[in-house]
């Protein structure tokens, strides 16, 4: 599996992402992603990056996240409305490959893989984004599957 | 590995072209100079997509066929001659329109177009905007004289353009436009599409531009300008240089390919 994202907008997110933490968490994004065509279920590509309200932080300890899920769902049906799914971004500050934190893979178990059943045809997943590089997880079948992340020239 | 290629493009580069999976439309005689140099480069994959078969009039300019391999598909013969190299070279002897082709060559980090045919670089560039898939383009024309009174060849060039997601495409550039879409369409319908006039020297120096465009991009040397976006090659007066329609153009902006609409957003 591969993510293709466009050089500027990973520049974009990575401005975005790297602003001052809100409410001492790290800060969120989502990106609308599609499947390249109908004849190509192995590459998707972000098409839309939207960050986080400031308001949309929330702080409970004993939560699995540290956003308002119901922006998530929001943006969610946005994008399906226009036939895309959504990717969970954060990023952590670093050069090099970064990694899903055991913090991130609870998010991703238990909030974007009900999600994804939702609908199956639409991607759903998660992206974060070192300083560099980045690395994706994508909800299939029940189960997450590592994306390899290509930021193409443009 | 050679000091001098190190040299050239430094670590990083040569580690990044390496790694790249690319795929060549068309192995004719752009095409065949295109996976040639590819694979001499060491690029992890090339894939080759061409429907036709290998005919004698193609070997003058189809670099490494000869005539013992007339009636082989184009594809198949060059993944044969370079087998020895070390790129995988994967063959798909069929239209870029079948789906075998369109998944192949979304799936790379570069694609280069080596048709004939303004409708088929349409649907090249369509398919790799879908997928934020970065396209080279390849292509020569050599116009006769029509009568004594003009010389024998009144033109003869080509160009090399380079269509980057979002950014300028092959429309905004005026490469492509709807008069050359439709006069082709109307020459095959009336069966008076003439056959194009190549020549191998031509086809190389070109192909040669466009590996050196890839290089630019993924390696990085080509300066803070950047990839000249559209080249334009004059073979009577010897110039290669950028082409005039990019005065004006925009080049970090397409209004026709945007990236909120790529993918595939039909269900």
């Amino acid at each position: 599996m591969r993510l293709n994202v466009i050089g500027r907008m990973a520049r974009h997110m990575r401005e975005d992402l790297l602003l001052s933490p809100i409410a001492g968490e790290e800060r969120l994004g989502v990106a609308f992603v599609r499947y390249a065509s109908s004849y190509n279920r192995s590459v998707v590509v972000l098409t839309e990056y939207r960050a986080l309200p400031n308001d949309g932080y929330v702080e409970l300890v004993s939560a699995p996240v540290s956003f308002d899920v119901r922006w998530f769902m929001a943006e969610a049906e946005r994008a399906a409305s226009v036939n895309a799914g959504v990717f969970l971004v954060h990023l952590h500050d670093h050069y090099g490959m970064p990694w899903f934190s055991p913090i991130d893979m609870r998010t991703n178990r238990e909030v974007l893989l009900p999600i994804s059943c939702v609908d199956h045809t639409l991607p759903t997943g998660a992206l974060i984004l070192s300083r560099d590089r980045g690395a994706a997880a994508l909800a299939q079948a029940g189960r997450l599957v590592a994306v390899n992340v290509a930021e193409v020239p443009g | 590995m050679s000091d001098s290629r190190l040299a050239f493009l430094g670590a990083a580069g040569l580690a990044k072209i390496k790694s790249l999976r690319t795929a060549v439309v068309g192995a004719g005689g752009s095409g065949s100079h295109l996976v040639q140099q590819l694979a001499h480069l060491g690029v992890v994959s090339v894939i080759i997509i061409d429907p036709d078969w290998l005919e004698r009039s193609n070997v003058n300019r189809v670099v490494m066929s000869h005539y013992g391999l007339v009636g082989q598909p184009k594809a198949e013969l060059l993944q044969w001659r370079l087998r020895r190299l070390r790129s995988r070279l994967e063959p798909i002897v069929d239209s870029v329109e079948s789906p075998d082709a369109i998944a192949a060559l979304q799936q790379c980090d570069v694609c280069f177009g080596a048709v004939d045919h303004w409708g088929t670089r349409h649907l090249i560039e369509y398919f790799c905007r879908m997928a934020f898939v970065p396209l080279i383009d390849v292509g020569m024309q050599i116009t006769p004289g029509r009568n004594a009174d003009e010389p024998p060849i009144v033109s003869a060039g080509g160009q090399v353009v380079t269509s980057l997601p979002c950014g300028a495409c092959f429309w905004c550039m005026e490469f492509l436009h709807d008069d050359l879409i439709t006069r082709e369409r109307t020459e095959y319908a009336d069966g008076a599409r003439a056959l194009q006039q190549q020549v191998v020297s031509i086809n190389g120096l070109l192909a040669s531009q466009a590996i050196t465009n890839m290089l630019g991009l993924f390696a990085g040397f080509a300066g803070a300008g950047g990839v000249t976006r559209y080249i334009s090659y004059n073979a009577l007066d010897q110039t290669m240089r950028p082409h005039p329609n990019l005065l004006g153009v925009g080049l970090d902006t397409c209004s026709h390919y945007r990236a909120e609409g790529a993918g595939w957003a039909v269900r």
